[in-house]
């Protein structure tokens, strides 16, 4: 199972935690609050399709009242929560014991 | 909730639309709606259509990245299943696949020849600031294109005009003898130039100083091969090479002068060592002149320039009117090859229209073999239908149908590129043997590469969205059902397309049969000589007094005719110079020098008055002219009157010759004069001997037998006027021969697509001429019943082909000075060839149907 990159982590990350409410601009804007970056939805859209490709992702769609087109919502899958899971404790371990040094002049 | 009315900006979301992946089209663009119908909230339309604007753009690279991983995944499926069909349907596929080469192999060949021809001389440094001096003159009805000039231009222009950057004075001479120690050869490519050669051109000089290479008289500059071919591996500076009795020191070697120049040296002599290159006179020291002028100078600013000259030195105060001026103009120099047609050229030179000519014809023919592959492809769509129908059943998309047969197609193009590239390397070296030039095809070149693939690009999406398009429109609950597949609209496009390759192919044949014939006139037509079983032997001038022995022992054999001492002969260089008479008018002649026997061994007619005689000794100072000369002189009575040729000397008229071509049938004969050699100015450079037709190769062997007693140390060599006469046509005739070939194969190529367009109707039909059979039809019936659809074609073709066939060939025509006329006969043998192609292409299909047992036909499993 490979790692998952930067972007595909912050992407799974706010699917968690927007529960319901996760489709690609809701995603956008979140990303965008916790890290200031102002990503264009098309980057957005090649990781989070490449999920959902992968099955870490699922998606339905759901008619909202804003246009006339249906909108796809997503929910982690198992396989999502796994991959999330691997790459929190690799990260734990690479950070373990980490204490930033003091730099004497 | 309120329903907001909101006008959605179109041009973001219609690039959206493009850009967008299939499958989750719909979707993605509610996301971009979304957010517009909230800034439009917020910030007002303005705002809002920028920022959608914006976003747009900025998930173009993220969204067509998608889009082809998408598409990708699919491609390799496609791949298979095409490759699958190749193999399931190997004739047809051979068929489209052999279409495709030959037509991609007639192109690139011809794209790489016109690259090569576009290409002279364009490998100097300078190239574009060069130019040469060509002279321009009429004179009441005689006009003058020469490209030559007097050394002097380049004197004056070098001393009055700093403005120019370089001049130099380039000239060729005839096939000379050059000597080495005991070894002698006899060489074609000896020029002289003068010390600024080396500043105008940028020729690598492997040894010796670019700066006074040239500068002592008497050095010489060679080439690579010539310097092994003297010298061996021992190096050639300053060592001598021997010309006309004259010592030269080889003072550098040069690189081999690149086959794509204008001319070709293979020695190069300082111009120091001759007086003409330093002459001061106007009128004589006929040289080519080059000059390099600063970037970005428009050359016909230094047109007046040299319109100045003229007025102040050669015709002083003189002012040109229309009827007669003399004019010297610039040339580019990478115009000259293909562009130029002068007198006093370098060597013969390609022509601009040949290129125009063949570059269509390349065009045309990729044409005939996209229509071929579109024709065979969309044919066979009731093959293919319940792969169609089943994958649309599935859940394709149009797109991704469309998308499926272009690959497809862009695989067969890509095959056959490749193919064809192998073709085009194989056949290259004997290309350019028969051309004499060097084409390459350079595969490990980037561009040639890049070329090739955006080749493949263009050629699969012309010749593949047709069919994409047609086969992904088809409804799967038609096809499923068992019907096939046929469609008005279809037909109609196929027979269009069979119609036009016909069209193509039978003006084609129009234009070979009006182009053989044509050069067949010219060939025959009267030349005014006789140069059948004329022996020209050469080095005459090497004989010195023993000349006069040389011809008396000759006369003395009964296999020849007759013979007479020349310094030129029909075909080859005539000298030319300025005359004048009737106190100041003045004649341009071309003329050559010869003994009394000349009129007779070549069978000039005399018109007027006599010829030189021994008996006169005032002959010596006699001329003779030939009928334009006379007319340009406007002499009623020419005989008795004086001319003074520039430079020589008085001369009084004795006779007037018949006009004869003694250059090119397709000029005009110029007017031309004879001196008697025996003034001895200068030595007669060639012996023509006319020989008796009995025996031949014992003549030749008799005559080469005594020039070896006379002269033994000067090679003896000889060649036949008639071929060397020819050799001024032997540029035509190869592109005479080339255009029939590439006529033939275009006729190949539609009568190959007939080919399989019959087979597959027959094939769709098998059924049904079964039942015919069955019914009481005869084999006759079934025949015309098949091919009466396919010959029709040809037939109906003639109306589009015939006028436009007679107008192209009309005015090709008019660019002769003697011409054919077009005979109806002309028409009907193309038609005759065309129906004939097309009967071939689809009788053995039809027989095969016509005779096939019904049994076997009917037969259902």
């Amino acid at each position: 199972m490979e790692q998952l990159t930067r972007k595909e982590e912050q992407i799974l990350l706010a699917v968690h935690f927007l529960k319901d409410n996760a489709m690609l601009n809701t995603i956008r804007e979140r990303i965008k609050r916790y890290t200031g970056k102002n990503y264009s939805l098309g980057t957005i859209y090649v990781p989070l399709n490449r999920l959902h490709v992968n099955g870490c992702l699922e998606s339905d769609l759901k008619k909202v009242s804003g246009s006339n087109k249906p909108v796809r919502y997503y929910k982690i899958t198992p396989t999502g929560y796994k991959a999330l899971a691997v790459l929190k404790t690799s990260t734990e371990e690479m950070w373990d014991g980490f204490v930033e040094p003091v730099i004497r002049k | 909730m309120k329903k907001d009315k909101y006008k959605k900006p179109s041009l973001p979301f219609l690039l959206l639309r493009l850009l967008l992946p299939d499958q989750d089209r719909n979707p993605l663009y509610g996301n971009f709606e979304l957010y517009y119908k909230e800034i439009l909230r917020d910030k007002g339309k303005i705002y809002a259509w920028l920022w959608i604007f914006g976003q747009v753009l900025k998930s173009s690279p993220g969204l067509i990245f998608t889009n082809l991983s998408g598409s990708f995944s699919m491609l390799k499926n496609y791949l298979i299943i095409a490759f699958r069909n190749l193999k399931k349907y190997k004739g047809y596929s051979f068929i489209n696949i052999f279409g495709l080469v030959i037509g991609i192999t007639c192109f690139v060949l011809i794209q790489l020849w016109i690259n090569y021809e576009l290409s002279y001389d364009k490998y100097h440094e300078k190239s574009e600031q060069i130019y040469r001096i060509a002279t321009d003159s009429k004179f009441n009805n005689s006009v003058i294109a020469s490209a030559s000039t007097p050394t002097v231009v380049a004197k004056t222009l070098r001393r009055d005009y700093p403005a120019l950057q370089e001049a130099t004075c380039v000239e060729n001479f005839s096939t000379t003898l050059v000597v080495q120690g005991d070894r002698s050869f006899m060489e074609t490519g000896v020029f002289a130039a003068d010390n600024s050669f080396f500043n105008v051109f940028s020729f690598d000089l492997l040894e010796g100083n670019r700066e006074n290479a040239l500068k002592e008289p008497y050095s010489v500059v060679i080439t690579k091969s010539i310097a092994e071919k003297y010298f061996g591996s021992e190096t050639p500076v300053n060592k001598i090479l021997n010309m006309w009795n004259t010592d030269y020191k080889v003072t550098g070697v040069v690189k081999n002068m690149k086959q794509n120049s204008h001319f070709h040296a293979d020695f190069i002599l300082s111009g120091s060592s001759f007086d003409f290159f330093s002459s001061d006179n106007w009128w004589t020291s006929y040289v080519k002149t080059y000059v390099v002028l600063e970037k970005g100078y428009s050359y016909k600013e230094f047109n007046a320039i040299l319109d100045e000259l003229v007025f102040k030195y050669r015709n002083p105060g003189r002012v040109n009117t229309a009827d007669r001026y003399w004019k010297w103009y610039l040339q580019p120099l990478t115009d000259i090859h293909l562009h130029s047609h002068l007198s006093g050229e370098f060597e013969p030179n390609g022509n601009i229209a040949y290129v125009y000519l063949f570059s269509a014809i390349s065009f045309i023919i990729l044409l005939l073999a996209c229509f071929n592959f579109i024709n065979l492809t969309t044919a066979r769509t009731s093959f293919r239908a319940k792969e169609i129908s089943i994958r649309k059943v599935a859940g394709s998309h149009r797109a991704q149908l469309r998308y499926q047969f272009l690959s497809e197609t862009a695989f067969i193009c890509a095959v056959s590129t490749i193919i064809a590239f192998a073709a085009v390397k194989t056949v290259l070296p004997y290309v350019n043997n028969y051309l004499g030039k060097q084409l390459s095809l350079s595969l490990s070149d980037p561009l040639t590469l890049l070329y090739a693939f955006g080749f493949v690009l263009a050629l699969s999406i012309f010749s593949g969205s047709y069919p994409a398009i047609l086969l992904s429109s088809l409804k799967p609950t038609v096809l499923l059902k068992g019907n096939s597949y046929s469609g008005r609209k279809n037909t109609i496009l196929r027979n269009g397309l069979v119609l036009f390759q016909f069209s193509i192919s039978i003006i084609l044949i129009i234009g070979v049969i009006v182009v053989k014939r044509q050069l067949d006139f010219i060939n025959n037509k009267q030349l005014g000589f006789d140069k059948e079983k004329v022996v020209i032997v050469e080095n005459a001038d090497y004989l010195g007094s023993r000349l006069e022995v040389f011809k008396e022992k000759l006369l003395k054999n009964s296999s020849i005719i007759n013979l007479t001492a020349t310094t030129t002969v029909p075909g080859r260089y005539y000298e030319n110079r300025g005359a004048n008479y009737d106190d100041g008018k003045e004649i341009l002649l071309q003329y050559g020098r010869a003994d009394e026997n000349f009129l007779e061994t070549l069978n000039i007619e005399l018109k007027e008055g006599r010829y030189f005689s021994k008996d006169f000794i005032s002959d010596t100072t006699a001329i003779v002219l030939n009928e334009s000369a006379v007319k340009h002189l406007e002499w009623k009575e020419p005989l008795n009157e004086t001319i003074i040729v520039k430079g020589i000397g008085k001369y009084r008229v004795i006779g007037i010759v018949k006009d004869h071509h003694f250059e090119s049938k397709h000029q005009k004969i110029w007017p031309m004069a004879m001196l008697n050699i025996r003034q001895n100015l200068v030595p007669a450079q060639y012996i023509a001997v006319k020989i008796k037709t009995n025996n031949i190769t014992g003549t030749l062997q008799k005559i080469e037998e005594s020039w070896k007693n006379i002269a033994p140390g000067i090679p003896y060599r000889y060649c036949f006027l008639d071929e060397d006469y020819g050799r001024l046509y032997k540029s035509e005739e190869q592109t005479s021969e080339i255009f029939s070939f590439f006529s033939i194969l275009a006729l190949l190529i539609g009568s190959l697509g007939l080919f399989g367009l019959a087979s597959f109707v027959v094939e769709k039909r098998t059924k049904e001429v079964g039942i015919r059979k069955a019914v009481g039809a005869t084999e006759v019936n079934i025949l015309y019943n098949l091919m009466h659809q396919f010959i029709i074609w040809p037939v109906i073709a003639v109306i589009f082909a015939w006028p436009l066939g007679w107008f192209l060939m009309n005015r090709w025509l008019q660019s002769f000075e003697y011409r054919i006329s077009i005979g109806i006969d002309i028409f009907f043998l193309s038609g005759l060839i065309a129906i004939l192609a097309a009967v071939v292409s689809v009788i053995t299909q039809s027989l095969k149907a016509a005779y096939k047992n019904p049994v076997e036909s009917l037969r259902y499993e």
